[in-house]
Formats: C-alpha cells, sequence, structure tokens
C-alpha cells in the first residue's frame, strides 16, 4: 500500500490522506494520474526518502508501503 | 543588562557580534515583513534596508504586526522605521518607500549582506531571485499561504524559485488567504534562519527548502539529500 498525504487545496476530493494499492513499475506520476491532482497545483513531493519539484519527481519509483506527501505551491507574505 | 544581551546564550558573543556588524535588505513589510524586521531589529542588527511602496489597510489587521487603528492609510515604511528605532534607536534602518522593480543593482547598497524575500507573490519573488543573482547576494526566501509557509536560503544564480514556481501566478494564498498566526510563525522562522547565516551556523537552511504545515504540526526540509 502507498500512502499519499495531500495539502491545503489537493485535500478537496480526497481529504488528507489516500491509501492506494501498491502495484508494481508504479512510479509517482501513476499516483498523480489516478488522484486527479492537476499538475498545475503541485509544487513540491516527498516520496520516501525522494523529495524535490513535483516536475522533478514524476518518474521515481516507488516502493511497497512508502509514505508520499504532495505539497502545493505557497507564495504569499 | 545591555539590550540584546539575551541572544548571547544562544548564539555566543562572536555570534552576536557579527549580527552587531550586519546589514540586511529587506522587501516586503506585509505579513512576514513586520515580524522579520522586528525580529532583525531584536537580534541587534548594525543596519537595515526596507523596501515596500504600501499603506497600512484595514485588511492588514488580522496579522500584520505594526497595523493599528493608528497607522491604517500610513505608509508601511515610515511607520516600520518609527516603531523598529524605538526598540533600538541605535539600528539605522533605511527606507525605499517604492517597489523593488524600480531599483537597479547600482541602488542595491554594498554592505547588504543578504536580501529578504518577504513579497506577497510569485512574479516579485522570480524578480528579486534574478536580482539577487545579479547583485551576488543569497536570498532569504519565506512564503506563507493559509496553514502552510516555506521559507530557505537560496544561492545567488541557484535558481530554485524559478523551479518551485514555474509557470504558476500564485499559490495557495489566493484561496486561503493569511490567518492571524502564519507570518507570525514563518517571519520569526525567517528571523532564525538570518542569525543563523550571519553567524555561520553549519545548520542554516542553505539551498534547502522547509515546507511547514501548523495545521497537523508537520515539517518537511527538502532539497537535503544532494
Amino acid at each position: 500500500m502507498i500512502t499519499v498525504k495531500l495539502y491545503a487545496y489537493l485535500r478537496e476530493k480526497h481529504g488528507k490522506q489516500v491509501d492506494i494499492p501498491f502495484e508494481e513499475g508504479m512510479k509517482v506520476k501513476d499516483i498523480v494520474e489516478r488522484l486527479g491532482l492537476p499538475k498545475e497545483k503541485l509544487s513540491l513531493i516527498v516520496a520516501g526518502d525522494k523529495d524535490g519539484m513535483a516536475s522533478r519527481m514524476m518518474d521515481v519509483p516507488l516502493r511497497d508501503d512508502m509514505l508520499v506527501h504532495i505539497f502545493p505551491p505557497v507564495a504569499g507574505g | 543588562m545591555e539590550a540584546f544581551q539575551k541572544n548571547e546564550g544562544t548564539l555566543g558573543k562572536k555570534g552576536v557580534e557579527r549580527l552587531r556588524d550586519s546589514s540586511a535588505f529587506l522587501v516586503g513589510l506585509g505579513g512576514l515583513g513586520g515580524f522579520v524586521a522586528n525580529g532583525l531589529v531584536r537580534l541587534g542588527v548594525k543596519r537595515l534596508y526596507l523596501v515596500d511602496c504600501d499603506v497600512y489597510e484595514e485588511s492588514n489587521l488580522n496579522r500584520q504586526l505594526f497595523s493599528s487603528q493608528m497607522t491604517i492609510g500610513k505608509k508601511k515604511t515610515s511607520i516600520v522605521k518609527k516603531e523598529l528605532s524605538l526598540v533600538n534607536p541605535g539600528a539605522e534602518i533605511v527606507t525605499f518607500d517604492m517597489r523593488i522593480e524600480e531599483l537597479t543593482a547600482d541602488d542595491f547598497p554594498k554592505d547588504a549582506a543578504i536580501i529578504i524575500d518577504a513579497v506577497d507573490n510569485i512574479a516579485t519573488k522570480l524578480h528579486l531571485e534574478a536580482f539577487a543573482k545579479k547583485v551576488g547576494r543569497c536570498l532569504l526566501h519565506g512564503a506563507i499561504g493559509g496553514w502552510y509557509g516555506q521559507i530557505g536560503i537560496i544561492s545567488p544564480g541557484k535558481g530554485l524559485l524559478r523551479e518551485i514556481y514555474g509557470e504558476k501566478a500564485a499559490g495557495i494564498e489566493k484561496e486561503m488567504e493569511n490567518p492571524t498566526f502564519t507570518p507570525a510563525v514563518v517571519g520569526n522562522l525567517m528571523v532564525a534562519e538570518y542569525a543563523k547565516f550571519i553567524t555561520k551556523n553549519d545548520n542554516v537552511l542553505l539551498d534547502r527548502i522547509l515546507y511547514v504545515d501548523l495545521e497537523e504540526q508537520s515539517y518537511h526540509i527538502l532539497f537535503g539529500k544532494d
């Protein structure tokens, strides 16, 4: 199982946390697509011990029991 | 007891001296900027450059440190300078009552050790990142929206904000706005990073981003594993 934690407006459809059954060969982008998260609303992603810009994290492979955090952009002052 | 001596137990005598010799260039005097300006003066900085072209409005009262019924309609640079001078009359406060886009690299004060991003929109944040590269200074970045915030110090030319924001027009602040507590917390986290940067503390968030969620009290540091 992959546990995905979502923040701010990314929670609208799925709430704070979603569990997705792990499948061999799964990548971060598979989760983003399955949850229907609009890519323009993603900023930073943490997947297990990897992290970075959402756009650069899409091809990161997932492992079973991984915790993934998906953060939207913040830009206020 | 000498003013600001209470910083010494944490930052050391040498650290406090370095802070007293430091100058900072702070852009934006809204939610974040008010708390950053307050913190820097209480750290004992020698000189503080403040850039903002706005006046206080009633809608600032929920979160902006120096906003009050008395300051509505008044220039932020003037009010903040006055308030800071009451805390530390020895600090030199230099104000630029203008948009950062109007300043050229030649206007940039050479003694400023770092540029501080407390502005409220992506376009100006990207402008500041490019400006910091041009003048060869690190950018102490802060951003807030709703329960959330992010901070980090970006080396000149690293282009981290350009990558983070890409072509986005705005963040979650457009929908969630900014409540009372988030600017205070994130602004003071920025002050802590300023102190670490100036005192050469190895734990400074250099080319890393701390993402803060005050609702669940979760804190993630990204880009720390290169």
